[in-house]
């Protein structure tokens, strides 16, 4: 019984925050202290915390990496630029949305882009050739009609010590998103690996980028 | 008036309630893993998934009423290219159902995927329970049927557990039942003819 009134708290309090909201702004009924109280009481149960999905990558960038004419690279971590484009946690209307891959979004984009390069056969880690960077950008807004995603991070190729590819890549991605948290914020969540995926697509349709792998 | 406001909590949470939360059924890629000590079969492979099968939507229960909804093939396509790496020495993937001569393809293995959830509580709607079926339709480069193979694996997972991660039952069943997939691939014989 217990549990099941965690699990009520927890998953249902965006719903009813979210009608007690819509309620008063429809009514105008600003002196409501015991609806907003209980929306404020409501509000705070809900600041819970969620893992984003694993990376998974696009099967037609695989295709066109392991057919491309590009040499094994290893892949470096990346590092996090200290701003507040750049969220981490990401906040998806109170709650906080973590980064599988060591707590970090700057860990899932080396992740995804080993990942990458692993499934085409292009992953070395004795290889010269080293990809790394900067995630730049990395954000998701929950916006009650359409959900989007904005991701920016510098890309840095170099061979043998020598800087071969510096360029900056970015990619958005939208979603329809909803009134009720309980549906938007599972939506938001489901699009972070798609947002990552369209920045890798971005890079790997870079004819520089996959020049700079030969 | 205060009994008409919860019951005005009610309705709404009642309203709100029958909803399709958007979940994911790709696994950890990492866990996909070869069979140690299994020698993966040598042979050129493609993967058929028609377009429209990609892109298809699927919705099944969760708890409370609500509704998980879901693109099973999408979803798997990455994993499922990645468990058939484990078992061939090549694979690719296709756009038709019987690849050029010239592609050199000596098997097309074409997935189909059913999908099961359910959950027994009131009050939260991520799948308690997650059963994922998959067949391999298995023919040569012409179409010619070559074998038939099939597995099933069940997710579960408690509220304490998928509170972090609305779809970690669903991956739990995927990730059992592509590993099972994987094991059954290297057994057949007639794949290793």
């Amino acid at each position: 019984m217990r549990l099941h009134f965690v699990e009520f708290a927890y998953v249902y309090s965006y719903h009813m925050y979210e009608y007690i909201n819509y309620y008063v702004k429809l009514k105008g009924r600003k002196d409501m202290k015991q609806i907003v109280g209980a929306a404020v009481i409501l509000a705070a149960l809900s600041g819970c915390s969620m893992t984003a999905p694993p990376y998974s990558p696009q099967m037609d960038d695989v295709i066109k990496l392991k057919n491309a004419d590009v040499a094994p690279a290893k892949v470096s971590a990346f590092k996090d630029a200290a701003s507040k484009d750049n969220a981490n946690p990401i906040s998806l209307r109170g709650s906080q949305l973590h980064s599988p891959y060591s707590d970090t979004y700057s860990a899932y984009l080396t992740e995804a882009l080993k990942q990458e390069l692993t499934l085409a056969g292009k992953y070395s880690d004795t290889s010269t050739t080293e990809v790394s960077g900067t995630l730049q950008k990395n954000d998701l807004d929950t916006a009650m009609k359409e959900g989007k995603g904005t991701i920016e991070a510098r890309f840095v190729v170099t061979k043998q010590g020598q800087v071969a590819y510096d360029q900056v890549k970015s990619a958005q991605t939208t979603w329809p998103s909803s009134f009720v948290g309980a549906i938007a914020i599972p939506a938001a969540t489901q699009a972070y690996p798609t947002l990552v995926q369209k920045l890798m697509a971005t890079l790997f349709s870079d004819p520089a980028f996959l020049g700079a792998l030969k | 008036m205060r009994i008409l406001k919860f019951v005005g909590a009610l309705v709404a949470v009642a309203v709100m309630s029958g909803c399709a939360h958007v979940i994911s059924l790709s696994p950890d890629m990492n866990k996909i893993s070869p069979d140690a000590g299994t020698q993966p079969i040598d042979a050129s492979v493609a993967y058929y998934i028609p377009d429209d099968v990609l892109n298809k939507d699927v919705t099944t229960p969760g708890g409370g009423g609500d509704k998980v909804r879901y693109k099973p093939y999408k979803d798997l396509e990455t994993a499922f290219y990645k468990m058939l790496t484990n078992v061939f020495t090549h694979v690719t993937k296709t756009t038709t159902p019987t690849p050029p001569a010239t592609d050199n393809i000596k098997y097309v293995i074409k997935p189909e995927i059913t999908t099961t959830s359910s959950s027994p509580s009131a009050f939260t709607w991520p799948p308690t329970k997650f059963t994922t079926d998959l067949t391999c339709v298995i023919t040569d480069a012409s179409g010619k049927p070559v074998t038939q193979v099939t597995v099933s694996g069940d997710g579960a997972s408690e509220f304490s557990e998928f509170k972090n991660n609305l779809s970690l039952t669903a991956q739990r069943s995927t990730e059992a039942t592509l590993l099972k997939m994987q094991s059954a691939l290297l057994a057949a014989p007639v794949l290793r003819q």
